[in-house]
């Protein structure tokens, strides 16, 4: 056994980094990467004064993956499973952005069947991703039921959807152009069921969780990020909708067929976890309503345009194009050259601003607090490290 | 082959561990179906997989009922380590504490395709991941996927059962036969 | 400098190889306002932006033939609409000041670009790898080889890439008036 390594207490590069305004009466302590209520490999370098935290430094890079590198070696087709796995979460969108960029470069028009198409999903996804989301904040602030009632209303979203795209979790479903399979009759009807469903389980998980004292207590007036440090450090999505402002990419850029439905940007002016909390629950009834109305007013004809290029080479220039991800606002900044690969592609990821705030509004609460501020931030750290 | 370009620089676990205290084969051989049968994962998803994971604990595919059931935060309370995501160059050092933190007897589960080999994130002079976890610690049972369905880890279970105690404790799939090469 | 985004500044009217094709450019790239900025002008812009409401979405880089080139995009909550500041920097000494007095949100993205493209951001309060491992001893990793890389004609062809100055009024009008205004059918 390598003993220098093992006994060596002055830290790590970022231990160290850290250290120097240490104050004589304070600890060091490590949050991660390893940990259960971290969402993933985020390491978190506490100095705390007994329970309370004097100063946080998150420390990234622990599943840094590469992915803009990959943009620039693989071609746009080579590329398409890759920003599933970004946000592996709400898959459906990462893949809508980057499918978006390239058709927003090349101009290639999207049929309205599979516009529709691509709602629906991402819908679904999005109230999946908050399920999950709801489940795993629970977990880490001690209650073990809900995440079991979340994970059997996921199930069953993930049956409907591993029908037509073939996967459970990290779907690859969106094509340059349109969709790879049509819906068809069966998908429609689990959909409406489904729906139907989550709307009375709605009360239940109010009556059971939201409306629960312990709950109340360690949510409310915790971790209260007022408007302006949202815009300072760039927060989009529930972070800042929590916040009272109604910002939501769907209305800001419209893109595809989403000026066609009637619904909410639900906000909360509490600016608490609280505030961010019941945005993801009003969130999930939000994309039932759009669900339905675009289930009714599903158009026939293509699912993906009859000319879309297998292999695209857009022409050379450079795009932005943005979707709202159940996170906040997820871009891809895409610089062709002409060629069949990108030039570069930047993704930009709605947790890596969300979480730069968190240094910020971590000072002075308890470590408790800080589970429960991270897990309202809603982080999924991969599309963070990218 | 992209393994060739890396330069692995981290040192592999160190695995010796002491023998048991009653170390006389029929004792073993009961002390080990009853571990089989309650394999303490640790909580360690790295990335994706680790919903799947997450799904295999839950109520559809429930692995308490095959004796997975808690899973410990911490490495000293575990016994099983199913490595879900991709690993890092700068997590390496930090996966081989951890397992090293585990007592023995010890078995890892290399879950998905990250764990087996880099996955899809393995190309010519990549920079950032190690390819397949089983370059820094010893691994038990390899679970193909990406991800592997939750089915699959449960089979990758039954398999490491099948591993302990030397034979199968659950049905097999119809489609395949357990090919039992020794 | 359009402030449409739809057609590019084509001046001159000079054509260049990649425009052989039909290619005007996008119907609508993402950009409501795209400015080219000297690297002295960075703070001043990004000061206007915050007073007239922007938030910072990301800070980015590429690397061209003609050196670093830093893409800066900011929206606005209220009234949105995107803008885009692009700097160029010198390959040898690629130097900017940090924005983070300004946007502290910046911090993490001037760090992602240091770790990636080797730009180094002056008086920023933390100027360490924030994705890449410590020990990474090699070179930026997003840098391109020599052979790859691409200039500022083949990546945006037709542009006049010329820095415009920050003290004019007309580009400060320009930010305060910077909106989704034109009509897109899809995305």
């Amino acid at each position: 056994m390598n003993l220098d390594l093992r006994l060596d207490t002055s830290g790590d590069f970022y231990a160290q980094k850290f250290q120097p305004t240490k104050r004589d009466d304070t600890l060091i302590l490590n949050m991660g990467p390893q940990h259960p209520s971290t969402h993933g490999v985020l390491r978190i370098l506490l100095e705390i004064d007994g329970e309370y935290i004097v100063r946080a430094d998150p420390v990234l890079g622990y599943i840094h993956r590469m992915h803009e590198k990959m943009a620039e070696i693989m071609t746009y087709p080579q590329y398409l499973p890759n920003p599933s796995r970004t946000d592996y979460l709400h898959a459906l969108a990462w893949g809508w952005a980057h499918v978006g960029a390239v058709e927003r470069l090349m101009d290639i028009e999207v049929p309205e069947r599979a516009e529709y198409i691509r709602v629906i999903t991402c819908e679904l996804n999005r109230i999946s991703s908050h399920l999950l989301w709801w489940g795993a904040y629970l977990l880490d602030l001690g209650a073990f039921t809900p995440i079991m009632y979340a994970f059997d209303d996921r199930e069953r979203i993930q049956d409907i959807l591993q029908r037509i795209t073939g996967s459970r979790l990290t779907y690859c479903y969106y094509r340059f152009g349109g969709v790879s399979h049509d819906i068809d009759q069966r998908f429609i009807e689990e959909t409406k069921t489904q729906c139907a469903r989550m709307k009375d389980r709605a009360k239940m998980f109010k009556d059971l969780v939201t409306d629960n004292f312990i709950l109340r207590k360690r949510v409310e007036e915790i971790g209260e990020i007022p408007l302006d440090t949202c815009r300072k450090y760039g927060a989009t999505g529930p972070v800042l909708r929590g916040s009272g402002l109604a910002y939501d990419t769907r209305r800001a850029e419209p893109y595809s067929v989403y000026d066609r439905f009637d619904y909410k940007i639900p906000t909360h002016d509490t600016c608490d976890a609280m505030g961010r909390y019941l945005v993801r629950m009003d969130e999930i009834q939000e994309s039932i309503q759009i669900i339905e109305q675009a289930l009714d007013s599903l158009p026939e004809g293509n699912f993906i345009h009859p000319k879309a290029p297998k292999r695209p080479k857009p022409p050379a220039g450079d795009v932005y194009f943005a979707v709202e991800g159940g996170r906040g606002k997820i871009g891809m900044h895409l610089v062709s050259d002409g060629g069949n690969k990108p030039y570069r592609l930047k993704l930009r990821a709605p947790g890596f601003s969300n979480l730069s705030l968190f240094s910020e509004i971590a000072q002075g609460t308890l470590i408790a607090d800080a589970v429960s501020i991270l897990g309202s931030l809603d982080l999924v750290i991969p599309e963070i490290d990218r | 082959m992209a393994q060739e370009d890396q330069d692995i620089t981290f040192p592999f676990a160190d695995t010796t561990v002491d023998a048991p205290p009653i170390n006389q084969e029929p004792v073993q051989k009961i002390i080990n179906i009853c571990r089989a049968m309650s394999l303490w994962p640790i909580t360690f998803g790295i990335a994706c997989c680790a919903i799947e994971m997450m799904s295999f604990g839950m109520a559809r595919f429930d692995s308490a009922r095959f004796g997975a059931e808690v899973f410990r935060p911490s490495p000293r309370q575990a016994d099983l380590m199913i490595v879900a995501g991709t690993i890092s160059n700068k997590m390496a050092p930090l996966v081989t504490r951890l397992y090293e933190q585990m007592p023995a007897p010890r078995w890892v589960i290399a879950m998905g395709n990250c764990a087996i080999s880099g996955g899809p994130f393995v190309f010519k002079n990549q920079y950032g991941i190690v390819e397949g976890v089983d370059q820094i610690i010893p691994v038990d049972i390899y679970l193909p996927g990406c991800p592997p369905r939750p089915e699959g880890l449960l089979e990758g279970l039954f398999q490491l059962q099948e591993k302990i105690t030397g034979r199968r404790w659950w049905p097999t799939p119809d489609q395949a036969q357990i090919a039992k090469g020794k | 400098m359009s402030d449409t985004g739809a057609k590019p500044d084509n001046a001159e009217g000079k054509k260049t190889p990649a425009a052989k094709k039909k290619n005007n450019g996008p119907k609508y790239s993402g950009y409501d306002l795209d400015c080219f900025l000297s690297p002295q002008d960075v703070l001043r812009a990004v000061r206007e932006l915050d007073q007239s409401g922007f938030f910072l979405e990301d800070i980015s880089c590429l690397d061209i033939q003609e050196g670093l080139f830093l893409v800066y995009h900011f929206d606005r909550y209220e009234q949105p609409g995107r803008v885009g500041l692009r700097v160029l920097l010198d390959r040898n000494n690629p130097e900017i000041p940090s924005i983070f007095d300004i946007y502290p949100g910046a911090a993490w993205h001037e760090r992602e670009c240091f770790d990636f493209f080797g730009v180094r951001f002056t008086d920023h309060p933390n100027l360490i790898p924030l994705l890449l491992d410590p020990d990474y001893k090699g070179l930026p990793p997003l840098l391109k080889d020599e052979g790859d890389r691409q200039g500022l004609e083949q990546i945006l062809p037709e542009r006049d890439v010329s820095p415009v100055s920050v003290q004019s009024q007309e580009l400060i009008q320009k930010i305060h008036d910077c909106s989704k205004t034109h009509d897109r059918t899809q995305s």
